[in-house]
């Protein structure tokens, strides 16, 4: 992201948390809004909200205000590297397309993760609460199809106890 | 040379384009941002016949709001949805089609603030 990017007023980054707020931003507006709280010492109570949802914390003032020059090496670099990286992007993208996988880096057979108050949980904590979650769901969509079955009948037997009937 | 290139490319975007990802807006909830939320609990499980996300939201009203927003977002694109709310609890369910495949999407409101959402169905529905 360009450093223009990150010096947004206060009204701005307000206004985009707000956006934030209220899911009218796409995942890669997120994450840019993300970056953004990360690397700004700007703060509201809107602001803070949004920090408090993404688990963003305030920069220290120093880490803010130093800025790196950017050096000349990179401009000699940029074309190499910007190529090699477009070619491994293409690669990814190959494997993506044809292993039909969704995650970088796991099985296709299976794969399971699992994060609880913000920690990761290991393999056979992440299987229990799997199997506990599955559960769960599968526990509410079956009250939901049984609740529907119910008020069904009940309107069923109501037309059918109707005099015209 | 060019040809060949550029047959190759267009080979790919048909097979990427004949399978498509539902893109729903809950699948945000399921993003790093909140894999080291202290608010939330997260599980992702995918085997070959079913994909399964579950995400726990507790004590964080503004972000179960948030939750309930994204719901509401997809839910012009559910082909059937429910509402039901019983002794004080709340449970809202909707399915979405997609690749042809069913996909649940749940939402369960908790006492304390929180919430339980998931998706789930076929592998296929997710590709």
């Amino acid at each position: 992201m360009k450093e223009q990017d990150i010096n947004l007023t206060l009204h701005e980054l307000e206004q985009l948390c707000r956006l934030y707020m209220d899911c009218r931003l796409s995942l890669l507006e997120e994450k840019e809004l993300e970056y953004v709280l990360r690397h700004t010492a700007l703060t509201s109570p809107e602001i803070d909200e949004v920090r408090a949802l993404m688990d963003v914390t305030v920069p220290a003032v120093s880490a803010v205000n130093i800025r790196k020059q950017p050096k000349r090496i990179w401009l000699w670099l940029w074309r190499p590297i910007s190529g090699v990286a477009a070619s491994v992007a293409l690669i990814a993208g190959l494997i993506s397309t044809f292993s039909g996988s969704f995650d970088s880096g796991t099985s296709p057979e299976l794969y399971i993760a699992a994060y609880s108050c913000g920690h990761q949980l290991n393999e056979a904590e992440a299987i229990v609460s799997t199997e506990r979650a599955m559960a769960k769901a599968d526990a509410l969509l079956n009250y939901a199809a049984l609740a529907e079955r119910n008020s069904l009948m009940k309107a069923e037997n109501m037309i059918s106890m109707t005099p015209d009937n | 040379m060019k040809k060949y290139i550029l047959l190759i490319v267009l080979s790919l975007a048909s097979i990427s384009l004949s399978a498509k990802a539902p893109d729903l807006n809950v699948e945000k909830m399921f993003d790093d941002t909140y894999k080291s939320n202290p608010s939330v609990s997260l599980i992702i499980s995918r085997a070959p016949d079913k994909y399964f996300r579950g995400c726990t939201v507790t004590n964080n009203a503004a972000l179960v709001k948030k939750v309930e927003q994204l719901f509401d977002k997809d839910l012009p694109r559910a082909s059937r949805s429910q509402d039901l709310s019983s002794n004080g609890s709340q449970f809202r369910s909707m399915t979405v089609i997609n690749n042809g495949e069913e996909i649940n999407i749940g939402l369960g409101y908790e006492p304390d603030d929180g919430c339980y959402l998931f998706i789930s169905g076929p592998l296929n529905a997710f590709k």
